[in-house]
This record gives structure tokens, sequence and C-alpha cells, in this order.
């Protein structure tokens, strides 16, 4: 869609509506307020998404997002145990898991989980980084997988579990008990905190061919 | 106790320009000539009431009236407190609350409000292919389990994507083996769920196809796993699976898709030691699809503790007033609310209490009482 010609308040609501959950209806309604409420909100916003669409990038190791320099600062965090790397599938979910407070290791971001019906494969993802860090990191011993449990999620998991394998790293996939299509965004602080410490140890000495049913 | 709809309103809905009624808890009868909105009066009531289609496959966009941008459905119940539903249908989807509150996820209406529909379309369950069955199955599983709907789209899911994965040029053979898994468990939970929904429907279902042919029908259903012709324990299914899934291994890369599982099991209705789809009479086949309809409505009352609501399309052309008691006794005896749709009044069996709504033209033109 092209804004150029349309007047300001019609090409800001036309912006606003490409976000997810913003109907044209709903994104004017938002411009009208602002503009009737606080055109100094207006200006921090503006300055906030310049902020935030410059300065924010992946970190080069992890993949989450951060303002901070190069590394973020879970990287950088000398007090986190650097043995165990915990595999989320989004910021959000990291941050979830940030919140029980239970975890201290690293993290890894994959930015997504598997998703043939949307042409995601293991190509899409930051795995190949995952692998890379793994077998430089000498004194990585443990990977955390804390994809959803979802359908996707679980097979992301499962994935990353069966390539694991080879490499003698202990995997281990946290604990169902967060509900099954749910996510862990949403998914209570205490739920999460309890699915990472029953978290299994998952064992794929040798991997079927196909599918085996052979779920631990 | 009962769930009913006590006031509706629809506005822009199909044909229907904007129609408001009040519900008699008991019957209530939508009259008039094809064409003239009945049938899309009670799609309306199924809309509010399962926030579904009633009719399968249906696009969006026709539900809503020539020329306008959006139909607008809105239906009062008798809950434990009186509850609206409304729901608001735009040319690139629907949306629909509860009490208000945006409605996340599509159980929490089955939640509260149980719905048996009864269609011409319905004849399929006992003639058509094993998909009429499975659906027919589903949708009591969900009546009886709203939760159920997550077990069936994660199925879903985990089936198109295993699909497309066998549809790839080359084969990603370790995306394969981890949808496998994944794909069995969710077809586990599925099978869990019909088996648990036909050990209750079936005894009622035999029951039901006796009543109505006072004892000259014998009715079973079975449930007939893909490749196995049989139905074995829950616990042994995911086993089954598996196996089937490696035999099938061959055949599944020459169609480049999932040759077994939930999605092509099915339920056989049986008369006697016969399978009925291929033996049944016209007026045999009414009847087990009226048995199976009786026995949902028993077993959803039984489970929930309250009647669902009935839906009849036109089943005066179906039924011959003898079957159509069977059913309306049935319906009275659970204290179910029905809603009907039928040309002539006379076609109802007689001595019914209720309310009528004439329908012409889109509109509710007169109104009455039984
Ligand atoms: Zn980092």
């Amino acid at each position: 869609m092209d804004e150029g010609g349309l007047d300001p308040i019609d090409k800001l609501a036309s912006l606003l509506s490409r976000l997810p959950g913003i109907g044209e209806r709903t994104a004017r309604r938002l411009v009208h307020h602002l503009l009737r409420t606080d055109r100094g909100l207006m200006v921090e916003i503006a300055r906030a998404l310049t902020e935030v669409a410059e300065d924010v990038h992946e970190c080069p190791t992890c993949h989450t997002l951060t303002a901070d320099g190069t590394s973020c600062h879970f990287c950088r965090d000398l007090r986190r145990h650097r043995d165990v790397v915990c595999v989320v599938s989004d910021v959000q979910d990291q941050a979830a898991i940030e919140a029980t407070g239970e975890y201290r290791g690293l993290y890894h971001v994959l930015h997504g989980t598997l998703s043939p019906l949307d042409g995601i494969g293991p190509d899409e993802l930051r795995i190949a980084s995952l692998f890379a860090r793994l077998r430089e990191g000498a004194d990585i011993e443990e990977v955390i997988l804390a994809t959803p449990p979802t359908v996707d999620g679980e097979a992301t998991a499962l994935f990353l579990s069966r390539t694991l394998a080879p490499t003698g790293i202990v995997v281990s996939r946290i604990a169902s008990g967060v509900p099954v299509g749910g996510d862990l965004a949403h998914t209570d602080r205490m739920t999460l905190r309890k699915a990472l410490a029953a978290r299994q140890r998952l064992g794929h000495a040798t991997p079927p061919p196909t599918a085996g049913g052979d779920r631990p | 106790m009962s769930t009913t709809l006590s006031a509706l309103r629809a506005v822009h809905f199909r044909n229907l320009d904007h129609v408001e009624l009040e519900a008699d808890p008991g019957l209530n009868v939508f009259l008039g000539n094809n064409g003239q909105g009945k049938t899309n009066l009670l799609e309306a009531v199924h809309l509010c009431a399962a926030l579904t289609p009633l009719r399968p496959a249906e696009r969006v966009k026709e539900l809503i009236r020539f020329g306008q941008d959006e139909a607008h459905l809105s239906a009062e119940f008798a809950l434990e407190l009186p509850t609206v539903v409304d729901v608001r249908i735009h040319d690139k989807g629907k949306r629909a609350t509860i009490a208000g509150k945006p409605v996340r996820d599509v159980s929490s209406i089955a939640q509260r409000i149980a719905v048996v529909a009864f269609t011409p379309q319905d004849l399929d369950v006992v003639r058509a292919g094993p998909k009429a069955r499975r659906r027919a199955l589903d949708r009591f599983c969900y009546g009886l389990d709203p939760t159920f709907v997550h077990r069936a789209r994660a199925y879903e899911r985990a089936l198109a994507a295993r699909n497309r994965l066998l549809k790839e040029h080359v084969v990603d053979e370790a995306q394969l083996d981890a949808y496998g898994p994944v794909l069995i468990e969710a077809a586990a939970a599925v099978y869990e769920s019909r088996v648990r929904a036909l050990r209750a429907l079936s005894p009622a279902f035999t029951e039901a196809a006796a009543g109505i042919t006072e004892g000259g029908l014998a009715g079973t259903l079975r449930y007939r796993m893909h490749g196995l012709d049989a139905a074995p324990a829950p616990a042994a299914y995911a086993g089954e699976l598996a196996r089937s899934l490696q035999r099938a291994r061959g055949k599944e890369r020459a169609r480049r898709t999932t040759p077994v599982g939930p999605h092509v099991d099915d339920i056989e209705i049986q008369m006697g030691e016969h399978a009925a789809r291929r033996l049944a009479s016209q007026g045999e086949t009414r009847a087990l699809v009226l048995a199976w309809k009786i026995a949902e409505v028993v077993c959803l009352t039984e489970a929930r503790k309250a009647a669902p609501i009935l839906l009849l399309d036109d089943v005066a052309g179906e039924l011959d007033p003898a079957r159509q008691r069977a059913l309306f006794d049935v319906a009275e005896e659970v204290a179910a609310q029905v809603f009907v749709t039928t040309t002539h009044e006379q076609t109802l069996p007689a001595g019914r209490a209720g309310r009528t709504f004439v329908l012409d033209g889109g509109a509710v033109a007169a109104q009455g009482t039984l």
C-alpha cells in the first residue's frame, strides 16, 4: 500500500492498521485520541519507535533482542551459569522463563518454531548458530528445550533433541503442565517454575527411522 | 434444567433484514415457503448457540445480506444468569462476545450451551462415506467435552504439517521424523475421546433404534481403525498407528500424504450383522439417523445435566409423523428447547404447545401459538 498521497491523519491511521489486532476503525480512534488528549505522547512514541528501529538488534550469540552494544546483558552477565542453555521460540517466552526467577543459565532464541505450513524449516530459525555455539562453547553441558507446548513447538523440540543426540550434550524438555496448545508467555509463573524444575531428560540413543511412536 | 434461548435478533443476516423474536422455552416453529428465511433463522440460532455454521463448508461472506457490510446476531440465553451472545460477521470473518467479553476460545460457548441439529444432510451419516460419520461423532465428542476441539485441532495441524512435508520435492526426513511422534500423540488423544464418546452413544443408539421401530431394528455403532478394521484399546492405539504408518510407508511416499490415522477411521453403523451403509432402505436410513440424534440428546442431557437445544431443519420432509413424534417425545422428556422449520404447521405432530413464527421475504410476518 502507498500512503504517499494521503493526508497525515489518514496516513498514520493507515500505518497503524497494518499492526496485528488493529482494524481501520481502531486505528482511526487511536489517532484521534492522541490528537485530542496528548500531543506530547505522540512525539515520545515517535522518538521511541525510531530508537527501537535503529538500535535494537539480535544478540550475535543468543539472538535475543537487545539495544546494548553488541552482546546482550544475558550473555555478558558473568554471574549466570554458562553450562546450560535454554532454547526458546521467542523473546516473550524468554521473558516468561526469566520471570520465574528459577533459571540462571543462558538462552538461545530461535525466533519461531518449525512450521511447514508457513514454509518455516530449520534454515529459517536460529538453529545453525545454536549448533555452532554448542560446538565452540565447550562448557555447555545441558540444553533445555522450552519451545511452546503446541504441535509445532513439540516437533521443534523433538527435531532439536534428535539432531543434538550425537553431540552427547544432555538435552531436556520442560515438563508438561503447561496447558497443551497454550503458550509460555501466558502461563502463570508457578506452573512454569514447576515445568522447568521437573524438566525431563530426553534420550535418543538411536533415532528411530520413522514415526516410531516412542516419545519419552 | 435445560439451556434455552430466550430472545434472538438477526440483522442483515443472509436474507433476513431485521428479525427480532422472543422464543418459547419449549417448541418454536419457523413457518414459511422455501426461500422466505426460515432456515436462515434456524442458522442464526445455531451460530449464536455454537458459534459455528449449521451447514458445513460455509463461506462467511455468504452469511451477510447482499449489499450490506456486516451481519449482526444477538441472542439471549437463559443460563445460570441471562447471557447475551453477540456475533458480528464481516467479509473477513466473525467476531463474537459472550456476556460482553470477546471469545478467545471457541470451546467457551460449548461449555455453556449444547446444540443438537438435525438437517436433511444428516442422512449422509448413514449412506455417505466415513467423513460424515467422523464429523457427526466429533461434534458429539465436542458436546460431551468442549476441550475436544483443542485435541482435534492439534491433530489437524500435525497432519497438515506432515502432509506438507511429504509433498516437498525432496522430503526432509529429519523434520518428518520430528512430526511423526507429535502426530501419533495427537491422534491417540483424538482416538481416546472418540472411543469414550462412542461408549456413551452406542447403547443409547441401540435403544433408540429399537424404540422407534418397535424392536424392528437392531442398530449398533462400532469404531473401525483404518487398516485394522477394529477398535484397539486407547492405550494400544499409539502403537498400532505407529506400526500402521511404518507398514504404509511405501504408499505414503507414493501418494505424498499420511494414509492412516483418525482422519480416515470410520464408525460403522450396523443393522444386525450387516453394515447399514450398503443395506439400509430409505426408511431404515432415516430411522438410524433419527436414532443417532435421539441418542445424542439423551447422552448430552445426562452428561451435562442440562438438555441441549434441538434444531430441526425440515424434518417433516424426512420423517413421517410417528417418527417425528418419537423425536418430540424425547425432547419433551428431557425438557429440551426445540426450534423447527417447516412449510406447514400441519406436518408437525399434533397436540404440541409452542410458538409459531411465519417468515415471509426475510421478515417475521406473523406470530402465533400452537
Ligand atoms: Zn545474548
